[in-house]
């Protein structure tokens, strides 16, 4: 059987984490859970990376946080999109996207 | 604002670093919850649902830790490597880092050490419990140069009825006596003390009992410091009699530490006789003098604006029942009572100079830190291919930034380390001149505040610097592509005008700071070189005192004429005289009256300045008679006293008439209606006051013969060496009373230069700063020049090639530098002008824009400037580095 890698490229994460927060402020399990649900377990996100680039988009100004009740009634850290990690959000997207291409690019011409 | 918003996050951090550990565990347990509850969901047990949980979510320690880690430690590991980063780059550049090290360092250490001194001298409390509720109380002539007037035994009965107000209050007047104890001969200074004294001052005995209410007459209290020094703490003094200017007095107590903090020189309280004690209030003449100092001690609910207001309406009360000329003198548009904290009183003299110091100091920092925000700029050419890459490796602009901060924190925190070395070596010379400098002697100690001070520069300036450096760096790399040949450009206008900002800003205090100087330095000139009104030209003096215990008036009056006739039978003296002054040691003052009482209501303020003198004194001093006679041998205090006035007197109470023949009088009108003293002659005005003082009063000289005078200084005329000249008066007064010592004594040049001596040390430490700001402005100046030359050798070269000559370049560089310069003059002389106001207590004779000082300081820096502008591409010229 063919062995797949479903390891994340590195500095994927954090633009996978800020696509999963686009439309709704999400806690930490619920971006974990949003992320695998679209790669459709294609790519599998751990805690022990998904917490520390929380704790690092947040200082680099990308993230709010806020202590909110969550949908099973507890406290739960909620996570949201500022303005700049709006525009981070963009900014990445439009830079993977140029990425992909050139490396479909080069693997077409190989 | 990513540094702003790192600075606010990581002081968040800290405060808040337990909440957040409980944080971190709080979201990670409700992640392994809704786990659990989605495996529930899908059919396992609760127990299987939270195992299979736990083990899909791997290591929680681990995952724990990493997200701690991403709170805090990152910062820290990069704080480390940027640190021992910067510490290989700077010992590679040890040219530039020691350069940057000598700046800084020198200009921190003398803001260490003034701090120091103003920490220790003018900050620290005195040493009397809840000193901030003592009080001095004491009035202002305001129509005398703010005069500050003493207080009396009168006023004191009536402050201490204000029990409302005050705990207690205290008199106490400061003499110098002569001591003996034991066999032993000394001159220390004593405090007469009102019984009240040390219950005010909140000390208690260390030794037997202090003075109170019910303390004997002739009763004395040793400081602590004169029991160790003279008694060897020993408690055997108790009960002693020791010998005060020959008047015997018991030795009651010792005081604790501190007391003898109460004056710059006290050592032994004495108490107030109880005759003496015993004052009319009503009496107007008596309310009026200026003999001592009143300290009150506040009751908790008063506060020092309420005391004076309490006060100010008694003084009314008392005025609208005193006569019209106690009225007059006394109006409060002249008298001013004020009540100011004992503290800033005693420290007041230390505090105004060391003011000036540490200004001085402060701008010779900024203009230091010009000069090293120059060379962090300079080396920023030589480092931006270094940026660059590490840019392209994936360092961020912050990271970059943090990088750069370290390393100017790092550079100029060690620089502030070697500075406050370097400043424990100048507060050791300070200290050692502190009582003449700051009339305080105090150790002087770099205590935490002086730490803290230096501390906040060393923040600021890195910041300031390494947030400067820092930007301009990252702007820089904006245009930079990483081409080596980019270094040696043109230089870019924005770092030129960055440049230009500093160095403007450089020229600018440096021309304040030498104007200020300039003004202190002529103030000073004028001070040493003006007319004194007589001739100090080989006179040697030396003070007598005749105790009253062992001179009567018969005695006290032979003493006088045998010495005289002693001293001037001596061949080697040309003429001798006796004074109750010396030339600029000051003198007592006092109200006069007129024998027309009209003629006093003419001016709004009588006092005059004393002096008592024998026959030959104008002679001995050179002081020429204007009009009228000199006293002659035949005159005497006493009766229809003959008085010589200076002509400051005949021009100020005389303008019109001639004051011969004009009849005056101290204080009030004489008892015996007949007995007015009368103005025989009119002398020339002679230096009595002290040098730098602006606003001198006219001077009465009385005779000495038959006054009370029992202290007075011996003049003598002479060619012979000094020392010869002082062992003969010595010998003269063995003669006449073995016993007697003489004190103040010497060249009466060096007895003058010595009461200039805390301006003369003020005026040596500003120059010494002065000197620094000129050397660092050179630097400054040559280090910019030379900078932009390098910056522009490509330009240079090119327009050689193409025809320009050596001269026209360095005709357009000076015109460059010339402009930039004359902004920073014009900013200088705005400067200059507003700060100079705060000079006006030094001046002597220089107004505060004094045209002269403005225009030479100019012209001194402009030259200096054109100078350093002109030598590096002089330089650079010479050794061809231009030529294609």
């Amino acid at each position: 059987m063919e062995k797949r890698s479903n390891s994340l490229l590195q500095g994927t994460l954090d633009l996978l984490i800020l696509r999963a927060l686009r439309d709704e402020s999400r806690h930490g399990w619920g971006i974990q859970q949003r992320i695998n649900q679209i790669a459709q377990d294609e790519l599998l996100v751990n805690q022990g990376s998904l917490y520390p680039a929380l704790v690092r988009l947040v200082k680099q100004g990308f993230l709010d946080t806020d202590w909110q009740t969550s949908e099973n009634g507890r406290r739960a850290k909620y996570y949201s999109l500022t303005k700049s990690g709006r525009q981070q959000l963009d900014t990445q997207t439009a830079q993977w996207k140029r990425y992909a291409q050139t490396i479909d690019l080069i693997l077409a011409e190989i | 604002m990513p540094i702003l918003r790192s600075i606010g996050l990581a002081a968040k951090r800290l405060f808040r670093r337990q909440t957040t550990l409980h944080e971190i565990d709080e979201e990670l347990a409700f992640h392994i919850d809704m786990e659990t509850e989605k495996n529930i969901s899908g059919g396992l047990s609760p127990q299987e649902a939270r195992r299979q949980a736990l083990v899909a979510f791997g290591g929680k320690e681990s995952v724990r830790q990493k997200t701690q880690n991403a709170h805090g430690a990152q910062f820290l590991a990069n704080l480390l490597t940027d640190l021992r980063y910067a510490t290989r780059v700077l010992a590679k550049r040890r040219i530039f880092s020691l350069s940057v090290l000598a700046i800084v360092s020198i200009c921190i250490a003398a803001n260490t050490a003034f701090f120091a001194a103003f920490e220790s001298l003018a900050l620290k409390p005195l040493p009397f419990p809840q000193q901030d509720r003592l009080v001095e109380i004491f009035r202002n002539d305001t129509q005398n140069g703010n005069a500050k007037l003493g207080g009396n035994l009168s006023l004191l009965h009536e402050y201490k009825e204000q029990t409302d107000l005050f705990e207690s209050v205290a008199f106490f007047s400061s003499h110098w006596m002569n001591f003996s104890a034991d066999g032993h001969s000394s001159r220390l200074n004593a405090l007469s003390v009102s019984p009240d004294f040390f219950k005010t001052l909140g000390l208690p005995a260390t030794a037997g009992s202090l003075i109170d209410r019910n303390t004997s007459p002739h009763s004395a209290v040793l400081s602590h410091s004169l029991w160790e020094s003279s008694f060897a703490a020993s408690p055997d003094i108790i009960g002693k009699t020791i010998l005060m200017n020959g008047i015997p007095f018991q030795v009651i107590g010792v005081a604790a530490p501190g007391s003898e903090k109460t004056t710059s020189w006290a050592q032994i309280f004495l108490n107030i006789d109880p005759i003496q004690l015993a004052t009319d209030p009503a009496d107007e003449s008596l309310r009026s003098a200026n003999e001592g100092t009143i300290w009150a001690r506040l009751q908790d609910s008063t506060t020092p604006s309420d005391a004076t207001t309490a006060l100010t309406s008694l003084e009314q009360r008392f005025a609208s029942r005193a006569t019209d000329s106690y009225q007059r003198a006394n109006a409060p548009s002249r008298i001013e009572l004020k009540l100011n904290s004992v503290h800033a009183e005693r420290t007041q003299w230390a505090r105004q100079r060391l003011t000036l110091l540490l200004a001085i100091s402060i701008a010779v920092l900024l203009i230091g830190l010009s000069n090293t925000a120059h060379l962090f700029l300079s080396q920023l050419n030589s480092r931006i291919h270094e940026y660059w890459t590490r840019r392209t490796l994936g360092a961020s602009p912050l990271r970059l930034l943090q990088q750069i901060l370290v390393e100017t924190f790092l550079l100029i925190s060690t620089s502030c380390l070697a500075g406050i070395l370097l400043g424990f070596y100048l507060t050791q010379l300070i200290a050692q001149d502190s009582s003449t400098l700051f009339g305080l002697s105090e150790p002087i100690l770099i205590g935490s505040s002086t730490l803290t001070y230096i501390a906040l520069l060393a923040l600021i300036s890195s910041l300031a610097i390494g947030s400067l450096v820092g930007l301009k760096s990252l702007s820089a790399l904006r245009n930079y592509t990483g081409s080596p040949s980019e270094r040696s450009s043109t230089e870019a206008p924005s770092s030129t005008r960055l440049h230009s900002l500093l160095f403007i800003g450089q020229t600018a205090l440096t021309l304040s700071l030498l104007i200020a100087l300039g003004l202190l330095g002529k103030s000073f000139y004028n001070i040493i070189t003006q007319d004194l009104g007589f001739d100090d030209t080989n006179i040697v003096s030396a003070r007598i005192h005749l105790p009253d215990s062992n001179f009567d008036n018969t005695q006290r009056e032979a003493f006088k004429e045998n010495l005289l006739l002693t001293l001037a039978t001596n061949p080697a003296f040309e003429s001798a005289a006796l004074s109750s002054t010396i030339p600029s040691y000051g003198y007592p003052e006092r109200r006069i009256v007129f024998h027309d009482p009209k003629h006093s209501e003419t001016f709004s303020s009588t006092r005059a300045a004393i002096s008592h003198i024998s026959e030959d004194y104008l002679a001995t001093m050179g002081i020429r008679l204007l009009q009228g006679r000199n006293l002659d041998a035949s005159d005497t205090f006493g009766w229809q006293t003959p008085i010589l006035v200076d002509s400051r007197f005949a021009e100020r109470y005389f303008p019109q008439t001639s004051p011969i023949g004009q009849r005056i009088n101290l204080g009030t009108t004489p008892r015996n209606p007949n007995n007015w003293p009368v103005i025989v002659g009119v002398v020339e005005s002679a230096k009595q006051e002290f040098l730098d003082d602006t606003q001198p009063l006219p001077l009465i000289y009385f005779p000495l013969k038959q006054s009370w005078n029992n202290e007075f200084s011996v003049f003598v005329k002479s060619r012979q060496p000094p020392d010869t000249s002082l062992a003969n008066i010595r010998q003269a007064v063995e003669t006449l009373d073995p016993m007697l010592p003489t004190f103040r004594s010497g060249p009466l040049s060096d007895l003058i230069g010595q009461s200039l001596a805390a301006r003369q040390g003020i005026l040596t430490l500003g120059l010494g700063l002065g000197i620094v700001a000129i050397i660092l402005a050179i630097l400054g100046t040559y280090g910019s020049v030379a900078f932009r030359i390098s910056q522009r050798l490509r330009e240079l070269s090119i327009r050689l090639a193409i025809g320009a000559t050596e001269e026209k370049l360095i005709q357009q560089n000076l015109a460059f530098d010339l402009r930039r310069s004359l902004l920073g003059i014009a900013a200088g002389l705005t400067l200059a002008t507003l700060l100079s106001k705060f000079l006006t207590n030094w001046l002597f004779e220089v107004a505060p824009i004094d045209a002269t000082t403005y225009l030479s300081t100019v012209f001194f820096l402009l030259l200096i400037t054109l100078i350093a502008s002109y030598l590096p591409l002089k330089q650079t010229l010479s050794r061809s580095q231009l030529r294609l």
